[in-house]
């Protein structure tokens, strides 16, 4: 099941980050975030018998108004079309924005607003 | 853990990033392919105590296929000692041709150091999560992962 050679955007160009529409002030809420890539893992061979080129995300932060909420250092054995989802809190109203890197330097980054009432 | 195994143990980490020291007496197990795309050593685990604290790793004990395992870890914050942080989770696969699945870094804003997602797993092993503090304590948690199809060779 690889992928297909066909498509028209670098990998990891498509994906999304999901928060709720609106958030009370200190509320607890889940941050989840999906990329489309194929986290090609370098020890598998295409239908000709060659080795498929590894090609990992290397690293992904999460931040929040510019602050570090998390940052993968090692992603190794994230599965294909990597899903994250981390507990956070805000207290006021910004911009929740991820950015990535995979080993062929392919980078994409997505951004999501929150909205804390009265924030 | 006996003096001697301490010491070899230690000696192996100096060449190694902190997890090591999470693996304890079984280190050894390790796959010896060089793990790539790996972090700049670390000297964190010179300090590390390993115990099992508040870490917790939610993952199934019977997969049918590595490709997409669904893992919840879980460091709680109730369980630290006052003035302590939780700075990094970790997953280790000791038998994934890159052992080292996962090394995050967590900022203030996450409220609980919890960690939600799908890792890849090469054969039937013990998955072992760990949270390192900033007073140098590892918590470690590790699962025993029966597979029955690998995601990180051909096969399939």
């Amino acid at each position: 099941m690889s992928e297909p050679s066909t498509s028209l955007n670098p990998p990891g160009r498509n994906a999304r980050l999901i928060v709720p529409r609106l958030l009370q002030r200190g509320e607890e809420f889940t941050a989840r975030l999906l990329i489309q890539h194929p986290m090609e893992t370098g020890f598998r061979r295409d239908d000709a018998g060659k080795m498929l080129p590894a090609n990992v995300i290397e690293e992904i932060i999460l931040r929040f108004d510019g602050e570090l909420v998390f940052r993968g250092r090692v992603l190794n054995a994230l599965s294909a079309n990597p899903s994250l989802a981390v507990l956070l809190t805000a207290q006021k109203s910004g911009t929740l924005s991820a950015n990535w890197r995979d080993q062929m330097g392919n980078v994409g980054s997505i951004s999501a607003e929150l909205r804390v009432a009265g924030g | 853990m006996p003096s001697a195994d301490r010491r070899a143990l230690l000696h192996a980490a100096a060449l190694a990033p902190w997890w090591w020291a999470a693996l304890g007496p079984f280190g050894m197990a390790v796959h010896s392919q060089t793990p790539t795309a790996d972090p700049p050593l670390d000297q964190q685990w010179q300090r590390a105590r390993v115990e099992r604290g508040g870490l917790s790793l939610d993952i199934p004990v019977v997969v049918e296929t590595g490709t997409s395992v669904p893992i919840v870890l879980f460091a709680d914050r109730l369980k630290l000692k006052s003035g302590i942080q939780i700075e990094r989770l970790g997953v280790i696969a000791p038998k994934n041709p890159r052992p080292v699945a996962l090394d995050v870094e967590l900022g203030a804003l996450m409220s609980q150091a919890r960690l939600t997602t799908n890792i890849r797993l090469g054969a039937s092993q013990s998955v072992i999560g760990v949270a390192l503090l900033s007073d140098g304590t590892l918590w470690q948690h590790s699962v025993n992962v029966v597979l029955t199809g690998s995601a990180c060779y051909d096969g399939t």
